[in-house]
């Protein structure tokens, strides 16, 4: 494959962000490889319905 | 590979917390790594010292399809500036970065479990009947 890219202009007047998180990138300028993995889990056990225990520590 | 140059005008920036990073420069390689364990609970009493880390989530290394095919990559940066005016940024927390200027590789890798603890509704229920009578 041949990727060819002309970049011309590139001109940003106003970048507002209220926040940046886990492992998240505000990124102004060149970049050849961009990786981002992400493992979000909820399962069926960790939604704990009932009397109030303390979860086991470490 | 002719990397553009960044131009800022002005940058506000709130809070960088939790291995955060603000960054005005090149850089070669940036990795990032975050584990976390969000407990909501409904009766808001914590030990400190709850919960572990030992769920697959946390371990688990992640599976990218191989590419099977060259690529050859031809940039040609016409006006060699990336100009912005105004930045605002209330924060960034947990590992993650803002940068300004060029970068070669980024990797961030986010690992996150959500466990939520709810009051039994019939138990309160049972406790507000006899409470009533």
């Amino acid at each position: 494959m041949i990727y060819e890219v002309i970049n011309r202009n590139l001109g940003i007047s106003q970048i507002q962000i209220i926040g940046v998180a886990n492992s998240s990138f505000v990124l102004v300028g060149d970049t050849n490889t961009i990786q981002l993995v992400s493992y979000f889990d909820t399962p069926p056990e960790s939604l704990i319905v009932g009397p109030f225990v303390l979860l086991p520590p470490e | 590979m002719f990397r553009r140059i960044s131009n800022v005008n002005s940058m506000k920036v709130n809070t960088v917390s939790f291995s955060s990073v603000f960054q005005i420069g090149d850089s070669k390689e940036i990795t990032s790594f975050t584990s976390g364990l969000s407990l909501q609970r409904e009766r808001e009493y914590f030990a400190g010292n709850e919960g572990t880390f030992n769920s697959p989530v946390f371990y688990s290394k992640p599976d990218f399809l191989p590419i099977n095919e060259s690529i050859l990559i031809i940039k040609q940066n016409e006006n060699p500036v990336i100009t912005v005016g105004d930045i605002e940024i209330i924060g960034v927390t947990t590992s993650s970065i803002i940068h300004i200027g060029s970068s070669n590789h980024i990797y961030g890798d986010n690992r996150l479990k959500h466990i939520r603890q709810l009051e039994d509704r019939k138990q309160e229920e049972k406790m507000n009947i006899q409470i009533n009578r």
